[in-house]
C-alpha cells in the first residue's frame, strides 16, 4: 500500500475508533454523527484511490532513481497562466452575496459562472 | 497543576536555552551528524506519556467532587441570566432579585450549607462565574444546569459574566454574599414579599 | 500539453497584469503571503485599538458598539485571513520546491483558491462598510447570540458568507497539497525523505479535508436561521444553541492545529540549518504530527466544558493525550540543537522565540485540559493569555522566522541583518510585556470580551502595562516594514543557497526560475542540497 493509501485508511480507522469511543462514552448523537462521517469520507476517499489508481510506478518512489529518470514522461497540465480563475472566483462571490442582498445579482452570478466553466473547460482541451 | 506546569516550563526552557550558550558557533567545522538516539526518543515518549496520565486521574477525581450534587441541599436558587443581568429566584419562598448593568443583583447564600444553584438563560448563551469559587457553569438556553455551592466564608465576593453575550456583556456584574444561617433565614423572611 | 521546456523563464519583472492570471505557484504563493501581510496589519490595528481603549478602567476611546466589531475583527482576521492563509501560502510557495516538481498538480485550482480567498475577506470586511452593522458575535459567532434576532445587521451575514468562501478555498487548497506530494515527487524523493515542513502540510492538508466541511455546514445553518426561516439553534424551537457549538468547534479546534502543524514545520526546517545539524528524530516528528491530526479531531467540546452538556472526562483525556507528540516535537528541537554549531541569524532568533513562547502557550493549554482548572479559566484573560501565547508567540514568530529565511529564495534578496535583529527583540519582549500580565489578570478573575472593565486593585495596572507591549510590538513590525522598504532599495543579491540549506528550494536560483529547477541533484536523503554540497 502507497503511503498516502496508508494514511487515509489509518485515518478511517482512527475515526471509527474515536467515533464508537465517543459513543460509548457520552451517548451523545452529534459528536458520534460528526466522526463517523469524517470516517466515511476518509474511507470513501481511501476506496476511491484504491480501486480506481492506475498502478502508478512513480518515479518518486524509487530510492536510487536518477533525475534523468522521470524524464519524457507525460505527467500533466501546467498551465502558465489562465484567466479563469480570477473570474470564476469573482462570479462565485457575487452569487453568494447576491444570495444576501439581491436576488438579480444572484441569478445574473450563476449565468456568469456557467459560462466561465464552459471557458474552462474549454481550455483544458 | 500549576506546580507541574512551572515545573516543566523550567526544565524545557534550560535545555532549549542550554545548547544556545554551550554550542554557540565558534568555527566553521561541522559538528557529529546524529539525528537519532531510539533509547532517548522511546524515554521522552514515554515520560510525559506516564505524566499526562498522572495528570488527568488527578483531574477526574478533582471534577468529580466538584461536581458533585447532594441529594438534599439545603437551599435552592434559580439563576436566570439576561442582557445584561441576572435574576435570583428563591423557589417557594417569593424572594426574586433582578438587577440592570447599574444596579447589579446581589445573591445572599448560607454558609456552611449546600445551595443547588440552577444555571438558565432567558435569552442568549451567558456563564455564571464567580472567580473566587474557582468556578462557573454557563447559562444557555434550553438547558437547565445545576450545580452546587458550600460557601465555607462569610464575605461579599465578586461575580461577572463570563461569556460574550452582546453590547454590555461587560457589565454583567453581580454580588454574591454568604451570611451565617440565621442571618441568611432573616434576610429571606425580610425579602419574602417578591420584591425585585 | 506535455512537459513544458524547462528552459523556458517568463520574464523577472512581469507586468502586474500578469500576476492576476498566473497559475505559477510561486506567484500565488507571494500574493497569499502579501495580502495575509496586509490583514494583519488591520487586525494588528484593530489590537491597538483594543488595548488603547483597555489601557485604563472605564476608558471611552471606543464605544461599546466598536469595541465589540473590533474584536471580533481581529480575532476573525487573524485567524482566517492572516495565521491560517500564511501557512498555506508559503506552503504553496514551498511545496512543489521541496519536493522537485515543477508546480502544482492543480495551477489553475490554485489560482482559484487564492482569489477566493482574497474575496471572502473582502465580503467579510465588506460587512463593516454597510450602515446596517458589522459583525459583532466575537470570530466563534455563537448562536443564539449570531441569530438574527440579537445581531440584526447585514455586516454578521457577510461574515459568515466571506468565511464559507475562504473555507471552499482551503478545502481546495489542501486537496492540491496532498494531491501534489503524493503524486510529483522528483526521482528518488520517496515519502521518507520529504522535507518535514512538507509533511507538516500533507498533515495540515489532512485536518483542512476532515474539518473544514463542519465549519461550511455551521455557517450554511446559521445563515438558514437568520435568513431563511431556520430554527437549528433556536431552543425555544425545537432547536438547541449548544449544536451550534458541537459544530463550530468539531472545526475550530482542528483549525487551530492547521494554524500551528505549518509553523512546527518551519521551525523544523530553520533549526537544522542553522545547528548545522540533520533533523533529530525525523520519524518521530512525522508521526507526531498526525498523532496531533488525528487527536485534535477527538477534542473539540474541551471548549464546552463549562456547558454542562458534554462528558468532559473524554475530551479532557484527549487534551491531555495531544501534549506528548507536541513535546516529542520540542524534544526533537532541542535534539537538533544539541551539540551542534548555533548560530543567529534572524530566522533562528525567531525560531527561538517560538519555541520559548509556544512553551508556555502549550503548558498553559495542559494546565486548562483540566476541567477543573477550565472551570475557572475559561471566559477569562487567563484563556486569552494561553491563546496568544501559541498563536502570536507561536505561529506569529513563526512567521517571521519564515519570512526571514525564505524572502531571499522569494525575492533573491536578503532582509537587512540589523533591522531584523532589533525587530525580533523588540517583537520579543513586546509580546511578553503584552501577554504575560494577561496570566496574572485571568488568575485575578477578569473577563474577555468586555469593552471596560471596573477599577479593581491590579486590574488597571497589568491592563496599562499589556498596553504598553501592544505599541511595543508595534514598534516591532513597523521595523519589518522598514526593513522590507529598505532591502528592496538596496538589497545584496542573495545566491542560490544563502544559509546552507538543506532541502531543494535552495538547490536552484532565487528566485527560481518558470517550472522551479533547470537540473536537479540525486536525491538520496532528507538533506538534498546538503548532500550536494557535502559529498560522502
Amino acid at each position: 500500500m502507497t503511503v498516502a493509501l496508508r494514511l487515509f485508511v489509518s485515518s478511517m480507522a482512527f475515526g471509527l475508533v474515536i467515533g464508537t469511543a465517543y459513543w460509548f462514552c457520552s451517548h451523545d448523537a452529534t459528536g458520534t454523527v460528526l466522526l463517523c462521517l469524517m470516517a466515511a469520507g476518509l474511507g470513501f476517499a481511501a476506496g476511491f484511490m484504491q480501486f480506481a489508481e492506475r498502478e502508478a510506478a512513480l518515479p518518486g518512489d524509487e530510492k536510487n532513481a536518477l533525475p534523468g529518470d522521470g524524464a519524457g514522461a507525460e505527467i500533466g497540465v501546467f498551465t502558465v497562466r489562465s484567466a479563469w480563475p480570477p473570474w470564476l472566483a469573482a462570479t462565485i462571490a457575487a452569487f453568494l452575496i447576491g444570495l444576501l442582498i439581491s436576488p438579480i445579482i444572484a441569478i445574473a452570478a450563476a449565468c456568469a459562472i456557467v459560462a466561465v466553466c464552459w471557458q474552462l473547460v474549454r481550455e483544458s482541451r | 497543576m500549576t506546580i507541574a506546569g512551572l515545573c516543566v516550563t523550567i526544565v524545557v526552557a534550560a535545555l532549549i536555552l542550554y545548547p544556545l550558550v554551550r554550542w554557540r558557533r565558534r568555527d566553521d567545522a561541522l559538528p557529529p551528524q546524529f539525528s537519532t538516539n531510539n533509547p532517548l526518543e522511546i524515554a521522552y515518549t514515554v515520560i510525559p506519556l506516564l505524566l499526562v496520565v498522572v495528570l488527568f486521574a488527578v483531574t477526574y477525581r478533582v471534577e468529580a467532587g466538584v461536581e458533585r450534587i447532594a441529594p438534599q441541599p439545603a437551599a435552592v436558587v434559580e439563576v436566570s441570566g439576561y442582557r445584561w443581568s441576572w435574576r435570583f429566584s428563591y423557589p417557594g419562598t417569593g424572594v426574586a432579585i433582578a438587577g440592570t448593568p447599574e444596579h447589579p443583583p446581589q445573591m445572599v447564600l448560607p454558609a456552611g450549607q449546600t445551595t443547588r444553584l440552577v444555571v438558565v438563560s432567558d435569552d442568549v448563551d451567558h456563564s455564571f462565574w464567580v472567580p473566587d469559587f474557582l468556578f462557573k457553569r454557563d447559562a444557555i438556553p434550553g438547558i437547565r444546569n445545576e450545580f452546587d455551592l458550600t460557601p465555607t466564608r462569610t464575605g461579599t465576593y465578586r461575580g461577572e459574566c463570563a461569556e460574550y453575550c452582546g453590547l454590555e456583556h461587560a457589565r454583567m456584574s453581580f454580588t454574591v454574599r454568604v451570611v451565617s444561617p440565621e442571618a441568611y433565614r432573616r434576610w429571606l423572611a425580610a425579602n419574602g414579599s417578591g420584591r425585585s | 500539453m506535455s512537459v513544458a521546456s524547462v528552459a523556458e523563464s517568463a520574464p523577472r519583472r512581469a507586468y502586474p497584469a500578469l500576476w492576476l492570471i498566473s497559475t505559477d505557484h510561486k506567484r500565488i504563493g507571494i500574493m497569499y503571503v502579501a495580502t495575509t501581510l496586509v490583514y494583519f496589519g488591520i487586525a494588528g490595528v484593530l489590537a491597538l485599538l483594543i488595548r488603547t481603549q483597555l489601557a485604563a478602567p472605564g476608558n471611552t476611546f471606543l464605544s461599546a458598539q466598536a469595541f465589540n466589531e473590533a474584536f471580533t475583527l481581529h480575532g476573525t482576521a487573524m485567524i482566517f485571513l492572516f495565521v491560517a492563509p500564511f501557512g498555506l501560502g508559503i506552503a504553496n510557495f514551498l511545496i512543489p520546491l521541496q519536493i522537485g516538481a515543477p508546480d502544482m498538480a492543480f495551477p489553475r485550482t490554485n489560482a482559484f483558491s487564492f482569489w477566493l480567498f482574497l474575496f471572502g475577506g473582502l465580503t467579510i470586511f465588506f460587512g463593516l462598510a454597510t450602515n446596517q452593522g458589522g459583525a459583532d458575535a466575537g470570530w466563534t459567532a455563537y448562536a443564539p447570540l449570531s441569530d438574527l434576532a440579537v445581531s440584526g445587521g447585514l455586516g454578521q451575514d457577510l461574515w459568515a458568507m466571506g468565511l464559507i468562501m475562504i473555507g471552499i478555498s482551503s478545502i481546495l487548497t489542501a486537496l492540491n497539497f496532498m494531491t501534489t506530494v503524493f503524486i510529483y515527487r522528483a526521482p528518488g524523493m520517496t515519502m521518507w525523505r520529504l522535507p518535514i515542513f512538507t509533511w507538516e502540510m500533507v498533515a495540515t492538508s489532512l485536518l483542512i479535508l476532515m474539518a473544514f466541511p463542519s465549519l461550511t455546514a455551521v455557517l450554511a445553518m446559521l445563515l438558514v436561521d437568520r435568513r431563511f426561516g431556520g430554527h437549528f439553534f433556536d431552543a425555544h424551537a425545537g432547536g438547541s444553541a449548544v449544536l451550534y457549538q458541537h459544530l463550530f468547534w468539531f472545526f475550530g479546534h482542528p483549525e487551530v492545529y492547521v494554524m500551528i502543524l505549518p509553523f512546527f514545520g518551519v521551525i523544523s526546517e530553520i533549526v537544522p540549518v542553522f545547528s548545522r545539524k540533520p533533523i533529530f528524530g525525523y520519524t518521530g516528528l512525522v508521526l507526531a504530527a498526525f498523532a496531533i491530526a488525528g487527536l485534535s479531531m477527538g477534542v473539540w467540546a474541551h471548549h464546552m466544558f463549562t456547558t454542562g452538556a458534554v462528558v468532559n472526562p473524554f475530551f479532557s483525556a484527549l487534551s491531555f493525550l495531544i501534549a506528548v507528540p507536541t513535546g516529542i516535537k520540542f524534544f526533537n528541537w532541542i535534539g537538533t540543537m544539541w551539540k551542534g554549531s548555533i548560530s543567529f541569524e534572524t530566522p533562528m532568533l525567531f525560531a527561538i522565540g517560538f519555541m520559548l513562547n509556544f512553551l508556555i502557550g502549550g503548558v498553559t493549554g495542559v494546565m486548562v485540559a483540566s476541567p477543573p482548572v477550565d472551570f475557572q479559566a475559561r471566559g477569562s484573560y487567563f484563556l486569552v493569555a494561553h491563546f496568544h501565547y501559541v498563536l502570536g508567540g507561536g505561529s506569529l514568530f513563526a512567521i517571521f522566522a519564515a519570512l526571514y529565511f525564505w524572502w531571499p529564495k522569494m525575492f533573491g534578496v536578503r532582509l537587512d541583518e540589523t533591522l531584523g535583529r532589533l525587530s525580533f527583540w523588540t517583537l520579543f519582549i513586546g509580546f511578553n510585556i503584552t501577554f504575560f500580565p494577561m496570566v496574572l489578570l485571568g488568575i485575578l478573575g477578569m473577563p474577555r470580551r468586555v469593552y471596560t472593565y471596573p477599577d479593581l486593585p491590579g486590574w488597571g495596572d497589568l491592563n496599562a502595562i499589556a498596553t504598553g507591549g501592544a505599541w511595543l510590538m508595534a514598534v516591532g513590525v513597523a521595523l519589518f516594514v522598514a526593513n522590507i522598504v529598505v532591502t528592496a532599495r538596496r538589497g545584496v543579491p542573495a545566491g542560490d543557497d544563502p544559509w546552507g540549506g538543506y532541502s531543494l528550494e535552495w538547490a536552484t536560483t532565487s528566485p527560481p526560475p518558470e517550472f522551479n529547477f533547470t537540473s536537479l541533484p540525486p536525491i538520496r536523503s532528507e538533506r538534498p542540497t546538503f548532500d550536494m554540497h557535502h559529498p560522502a
